[in-house]
């Protein structure tokens, strides 16, 4: 298979409606493929998806898990509003010949927690790293200090979890990488 | 907010606020706000910019002085070199921290959001969120009760 570079990763549930969008790139033939789920199937611009039944929904039931994060339901606790929106994505992609280092985004309704850069692709072998090295943390859900401070530790009480999370990212493109068809690779 | 300032893993200076219920009088004028100083190179506590020591039951604040700069010693073991923390004055923990000049942790709030930036690991951020709640809570606030300097 030849080089490629994830550009977007994104997933998020609008009133109950699942929608997943991701950009891979192949450098060598400045490909973009594009796939993005509506709720109901695959689309895919840019190459061909040999479409089935069985991929499409355990595509589907990854993405579910990727918005059942215990870190989603924490944001929840500081939203007053009732549950309208989820979501979950890779942002500040940087892809590196070593591999590829993303925050990643959590949000529920209008809350959000946004951490990194963290190593998506390949994972990291010991989680425990994830504590270990400098991140910046970004959120509005924390309406004082001791709050804010209460999330950092939610982030490594739930490092075992998201590493579950960057794990289902990575099999969700391989799945997608493995169906399409490259004609011209 | 409050500041400290450590050399050595020892605490240099330290500006400390609190509030009283029972004023302190201080030039004959019943004090509520309160902060609490030591300066560089000193050691002798000062509220409101006097010298503990010469306010009205200023021998139980002087008896306090060593015990309270132990305590900030124990939060400047957490750091080698040079130490400029800022603290929350309601949770006690740090919201920005150098060390030798340089930001190892910053904490900003606009609006709604805040932002961290470290060159810290979280396992360190958490250990120093401990270290700071517990002398701050466990130790610092309850002496301060017993003299009356807080609450």
């Amino acid at each position: 298979m030849a080089r490629w570079e994830l550009h977007k990763f994104r997933v998020e549930k609008n009133n109950n409606i699942l929608n997943f969008e991701t950009e891979i790139i192949i450098p060598e033939f400045y490909k973009v493929i594009t796939v993005v789920y509506d709720g109901k199937q695959l689309i895919v611009r840019g190459s061909e998806l040999k479409q089935d039944y069985v991929t499409t929904y355990e595509i589907k039931s990854k993405l579910e898990s990727l918005l059942d994060s215990p870190l989603i339901k924490e944001l929840s606790k500081h939203s007053r509003k009732q549950e309208y929106r989820r979501s979950f994505s890779l942002t500040k992609i940087d892809v590196y010949p070593e591999g590829t280092l993303a925050n990643l985004r959590y949000g529920y309704n209008d809350k959000y927690l946004e951490f990194g850069s963290v190593l998506v692709i390949p994972p990291y072998k010991d989680w425990d790293t994830l504590c270990k090295v400098p991140l910046t943390v970004e959120t509005n859900a924390a309406s004082n200090v001791k709050i804010f401070y209460e999330l950092l530790t939610e982030i490594c009480r739930l490092a075992v979890r998201i590493k579950t999370d960057v794990n289902t990212v990575n099999e969700i493109l391989k799945i997608l990488l493995q169906k399409l068809v490259f004609k011209e690779i | 907010m409050d500041t400290i300032h450590c050399s050595n893993k020892s605490i240099q200076s330290f500006y400390m606020q609190t509030k009283v219920k029972e004023p302190i009088y201080i030039g004959g004028v019943p004090t509520y706000d309160l902060y609490l100083e030591k300066y560089s190179d000193e050691r002798y506590l000062y509220i409101n910019g006097v010298h503990a020591k010469a306010l009205l039951v200023g021998t139980h604040y002087q008896m306090i002085e060593p015990i309270l700069f132990e305590y900030f010693d124990e939060i400047c073991q957490l750091f080698d070199g040079n130490a400029d923390i800022v603290v929350d004055n309601e949770s006690y923990l740090p919201v920005s921290i150098q060390v030798n000049g340089k930001y190892v942790l910053m904490i900003g709030h606009v609006g709604t959001t805040f932002t961290m930036n470290t060159e810290l690991g979280l396992d360190d951020i958490r250990h120093i969120r401990t270290r700071f709640e517990n002398v701050f809570k466990l130790k610092i606030v309850p002496l301060l009760k017993k003299v009356g300097l807080y609450g």
